[in-house]
């Protein structure tokens, strides 16, 4: 408490000083004007700092890091942002964002996933069959719990 | 003035600008009624609700649509305008910076709103927004953020919509015009073009059934362009480019500036182009369409159409359902409700009617409802966007178009082969594909009149009961299963000239419940199997020609049958499904040339002495984890039949480990017996299928003549069963039921060998075709053939066929009725036979023969390659036995031990044994 009281009165007269100074040896009339023109440029800096910072961390805490899902069934299966793939023991998880423009994919046409905004088609390992796509999907990593068997997909990290 | 430019000048009686300003008033006050209507947090729902419930809503839902296209137009135009009078010379520098800032705001608010309604066009449209804004460079991620919020979320786009944006459009209108009202008479026009508009077309909504699509009209050019580019990201800069060439028009000289100008409206015209090619030639997946052809014709949007006058003004009986879930969006609840008859899982209340019968689900009148309805959705021309939709049966629907049951791959290939227009009965082919076909060759008009109503693919047009005559109707055909009362309030409904009282509440129900009438229909056609399997044996009587004495039963298209013996699996309540199953049925993607390819179900999967592998319920592949679901089966593993590899579902294991099979229909158990020793054990009879010895008679028909008949009338089953004079007719001969032939099936196995199987073989080609009939120019005037085909009668019997009934029959070895005798004089013997029949001049053969006494034949023999009658060999071998025969009794210990140890039996004869020294030339047959 004492030093920020003692911190605050420092910067009002460091501000002061400041004032007089430049207002006395610097700038006529409209100096003024201008003085709170370029302070409100050097104040703005930090308060947009802290806005990015502040969206930066809603992202964090808002946005979805994960899907759990109590099992993943045989064959191509769509779940909102991610599609899951088994055949047998094996499962592979894309992410369901189109690399051409970032079309959702949720329907399959002959076996193959397809885009439905550009016809861009992928196979079950995510890599590009047809364009205009020129990108593979992106492989999600996921965890299996070994108890209940339920898997939870990580959104933000990609194998 | 011309009359064109007169009248030009009387419609357009204010400025572009002035046009755009009024409907950008009208756009901002419908807009801020909607607001109260419109939930934010469920924008898709909040928009159906007011489609369907709030008529007046509804119309200014319209009106803030029409007007703020109307007003993009206007918008365009005023642009053109100013640029053509130099208006950019007159403007501020730094109001023109502002203007041109705005030109990106008018998009972004268009675009938002467009996003807005929530439907799935808007929700992958702000996917595109928000990556394609992500590729600006440094501010990308934040600019994406603050204009778009995230995913699901739709609160930041409101927000930058009503306000942020339309405060941005206000406030620079009224910079640069100083008014933002205009005259009243402009205003008033636009009010009232918009307002009729509204009236008469509904704002777009996303078909939830269609799977086309596409971004808002004015953003068709540039999918068009992005959909070339595999990095769009240049297209922003595109964007950013053009926008700064239009800041610094003012900057140029005037010479610069008009080549600008140039430029720039020559690209709006490429753009337009472009747009009109999106909006009209681009379908499903962005790929080429011909708008006019029927099968192209979705757009992505529900059907519009002038319901909205009707309900605002007509209709008083809407209320707000908010018990019913998925029903409480659809508009078809409002005249349907209380619809009941189908199982859970196709509850109208879970899944509603649109997903199946498509139509217009956010319309309560009755006209733009029904526009684009199914009646019979099981149809294969509609099952893909019906049963087949993405959420619940697609991969079925991809299988079910290879399946033999809607190809006929096999049928149209043998009938090719008999008609001499193909080598080889293999050929490949879909009845589909004669559908399109102009001009038919003999074999497929031959098809087209008698044969191809037997597939799925085949149109049911309308409700009807299932009987013999029942044919198609793709999912419906086997899945679908109407009652007599859905059946008569359907009637009850036609007869009443379809009043709205008499809508008919039962729905056919939608089960696994597939009874053996769904395949009397066609599988009473060809080898007759279904009615065999309950006994049935068809004969040439009419009905009124039933002898009193005898079980006779006559189906609904006349023929009668007789009752000879059923099936022994009949008889204990099993049904076709109880074996034949899903994968075998509906396929399983693949294409296949011949039947017994696609159906690999085998007595051996239930009858043996094996143990079967057991599958667990957790690594049953989908459907058949579905299906246990559905059935209520409660174990955790399942036996997989021995040769076929099939999980058999509906088998379990009682206390005492001992499997048994639970009907699936009659809910009966029944114990799978092992065969008997004298089956398994490898000895003389190792190469006869289960078939050949089981099977108590199957039906043979011969003496068939085929003839085209420009008088007959017939049917065009390629089209609907539509009548026309002009038709292949069949002459039949005789049908008889008796133990059949045997014939001798080759397969190369996996690794390579051959193997021999004795299967039942029953005459299907003892013909002959008129070919000159149809063709007089033909190169055969008249085509015989002499084929048996490889069969599986359905009239299995708990026991085997006797001896003699193989090695002493004339039938069985293939030479056909008559009487074949073992002839002993003096030390030798030889086999006598003489045909009931006369030989035909044709080939020297009997009338109902496969192959000569002792003989073999050469050229076709069968309707599959890989099958034949015995070869002399084999038929010497058989009648060796068959001369034990005539002194051994069946059930002899010698009899017996040569089954098992044939060599050796034969090496220590009695000196009383003659048997046919076939090498010696008194033993050959003699010609008669």
């Amino acid at each position: 408490m004492d030093d920020c009281f003692f911190a605050h009165s420092a910067c009002t007269d460091i501000i002061h000083f400041l004032y007089l100074y430049i207002m006395s040896s610097y700038l006529p009339q409209a100096g003024r004007r201008k003085f709170f023109k370029v302070l409100g440029g050097i104040l703005a800096a930090p308060f947009l700092v802290v806005a990015g910072m502040a969206i930066k961390k809603t992202e964090q805490n808002q946005g979805k890091s994960r899907i759990i899902l109590p099992a993943i069934p045989e064959g191509i299966s769509f779940h909102g942002a991610v599609i899951t793939i088994r055949t047998g023991k094996k499962v592979r998880v894309l992410s369901s964002s189109c690399t051409h423009l970032g079309c959702r994919i949720q329907s399959t046409r002959e076996g193959h996933l397809q885009c439905p905004c550009h016809g861009s088609e992928f196979s079950g390992d995510g890599s590009v069959l047809k364009g205009p796509a020129d990108r593979p999907l992106t492989s999600l990593h996921y965890k299996t719990d070994p108890v209940s068997g339920q898997f939870t997909i990580y959104l933000n990290r990609n194998v | 003035m011309s009359l064109f430019r007169k009248t030009f000048r009387y419609l357009l009686f204010d400025t572009y600008g002035a046009f755009s300003m009024a409907l950008l008033v009208i756009c901002i006050l419908s807009g801020i009624i909607l607001a109260i209507p419109f939930n934010v947090s469920a924008p898709h729902d909040s928009v159906i609700r007011i489609m369907l419930y709030n008529p007046p809503a509804a119309w200014l839902r319209n009106l803030h649509y029409w007007s703020a296209q109307l007003f993009l137009v206007f918008f365009i135009l005023h642009l053109w305008e100013q640029f053509s009078q130099w208006g950019e010379q007159r403007v501020g520098r730094g109001l023109w910076f502002v203007l041109v800032v705005a030109i990106l705001f008018v998009f972004f608010a268009m675009l938002s709103g467009f996003i807005l309604k929530g439907d799935a066009d808007s929700l992958q449209a702000r996917r595109i927004l928000h990556e394609l804004l992500t590729k600006i460079p440094v501010a990308g991620k934040l600019l994406a953020w603050f204009f778009l919020g995230r995913e699901p979320g739709f609160q930041i786009i409101y927000v930058q919509h009503i306000a942020v944006a339309t405060l941005f459009l206000v406030v620079i209108t009224y910079e640069h015009a100083h008014t933002l009202w205009a005259r009243h008479d402009t205003f008033l026009v636009m009010l009232l073009i918009t307002g009729v508009t509204a009236l008469l077309f509904n704002a777009p909504l996303h078909d939830p059934h269609d799977p086309v699509l596409k971004g808002p009209w004015y953003f068709n050019g540039l999918q068009e362009i992005l959909h070339w580019m595999s990095n769009p990201g240049w297209s922003v800069l595109l964007v950013v480019l053009i926008l700064m060439l239009i800041w610094f028009l003012p900057y140029l000289k005037a010479y610069q500036e008009k080549y600008v100008k140039k430029i720039l409206a020559g690209s709006l015209f490429i753009y337009l182009l472009l747009t009109l090619m999106g909006y009209y030639f681009r379908g499903e997946a962005w790929q080429w369409v011909i708008p006019w052809r029927q099968q192209d014709r979705h757009s992505g949007q529900v059907k519009a159409g002038a319901g909205l006058a009707r309900t605002l003004f007509l209709r008083n009986d809407l209320s707000f359902q908010d018990t019913l879930p998925a029903s409480g969006k659809e508009g078809c609840i409002s005249c349907h409700a209380h619809t009941q008859g189908l199982s859970p899982a196709h509850d109208p209340l879970s899944i509603g009617c649109s997903s199946c019968h498509l139509g217009n689900p956010y319309t309560t009148d009755k006209k733009d409802a029904h526009k684009g309805m199914v009646l019979i959705p099981g149809n294969l021309s509609e099952a893909r966007l019906t049963c087949g939709t993405t959420d619940c049966h697609p991969d079925i629907s991809d299988r079910i178009r290879n399946t033999l049951m809607s190809s006929l791959s096999g049928m149209i290939g043998v009938d090719k082969f008999v008609f001499n227009e193909h080598p080889n009965p293999d050929g490949h082919y879909h009845v589909r594909d004669l559908q399109d076909k102009k001009a038919l060759s003999a074999s497929e008009t031959h098809l087209k009149n008698l044969c191809v109503s037997c597939h799925l693919g085949n149109t049911r047009s309308r409700p009807e009961v299932l009987t013999d005559e029942s044919r198609g109707g793709g999912c419906s055909a086997c899945h679908l299963n109407h009652n007599n009362r859905t059946l008569s309030e359907w009637s009850s409904y036609l007869a009443g000239n379809k009043t709205d009282t008499l809508l008919p509440h039962h729905h056919p129900s939608l089960s696994l419940r597939i009874t053996n009438e769904h395949c009397f229909g066609c599988h009473s056609r060809s080898g007759r199997i279904s009615p065999n399997y309950e006994g049935w044996h068809e004969t040439f009587l009419a009905h009124e020609q039933i002898p009193d004495t005898g079980r006779f039963r006559t189906l609904h298209d006349g023929r009668v049958f007789t009752y000879v013996s059923e099936d022994i699996h009949h008889h204990n309540g099993m049904d076709c499904i109880d074996c034949h199953t899903s994968y075998e049925l509906m396929g399983n993607g693949k294409e296949y040339r011949h039947e017994e390819r696609q159906v690999t179900v085998r007595c051996e999967d239930c009858h043996t002495n094996k143990t079967h592998n057991w599958i667990s319920r957790r690594d049953l592949d989908k459907e058949n984890r579905l299906i246990a679901e559905l059935r209520k089966l409660k174990a955790d593993s399942f036996p997989e039949g021995i040769v076929s590899g099939n999980p058999l579902l509906n088998v379990r294991s009682d206390s005492n480990k001992r499997l048994l099979l639970h009907t699936k229909l009659t809910g009966k158990d029944l114990p799978m017996l092992p065969p008997v020793a004298a089956c398994t054990r490898k000895e003389a009879h190792q190469a006869v299928s289960c078939t050949a010895c089981h099977t108590t008679w199957a039906p043979s028909c011969i003496g068939c003549h085929n003839q085209w008949e420009p008088n007959a009338r017939g049917y065009d089953m390629l089209h609907d069963n539509q009548p026309v004079l002009r038709s292949w007719v069949e002459y039949a001969g005789i049908m008889s039921a008796a133990p059949p032939a045997l014939g001798v099936s080759t397969d190369t196995t996996s690794s390579g060998d051959l193997r021999k199987e004795v299967l039942p073989a029953i005459p299907g080609m003892i013909l002959t075709i008129d070919m000159h009939s149809f063709n007089p120019t033909s190169h055969d005037s008249l085509i015989f053939h002499r084929l048996f085909a490889p069969a599986q009668p359905h009239t299995i019997s708990a026991k085997g066929r006797h001896c003699k009934s193989c090695h002493n029959s004339p039938q069985a070895l293939g030479f056909g009725k008559g009487s074949l005798t073992y002839v002993v004089s003096g030390r030798y013997g030889h086999w006598k036979f003489t045909s009931d029949y006369v030989t035909r001049p044709e080939d020297g053969l009997p009338e109902d023969a496969w192959t000569g006494f002792l003989q073999e034949r050469d050229g076709p023999v069968s309707t599959r390659s890989n099958f034949r009658p015995f070869n002399i060999q084999e038929q010497q071998k058989i009648l060796t036995v068959g001369a034990c025969l005539t002194c051994h009794p069946e059930n002899s210990k010698v009899m017996q031990k040569s089954l098992t140890r044939y060599q050796k039996e034969l090496s220590h004869l009695s000196p009383n044994c003659i048997l046919p020294d076939w090498n010696d030339v008194r033993t050959l047959p003699k010609d008669e």
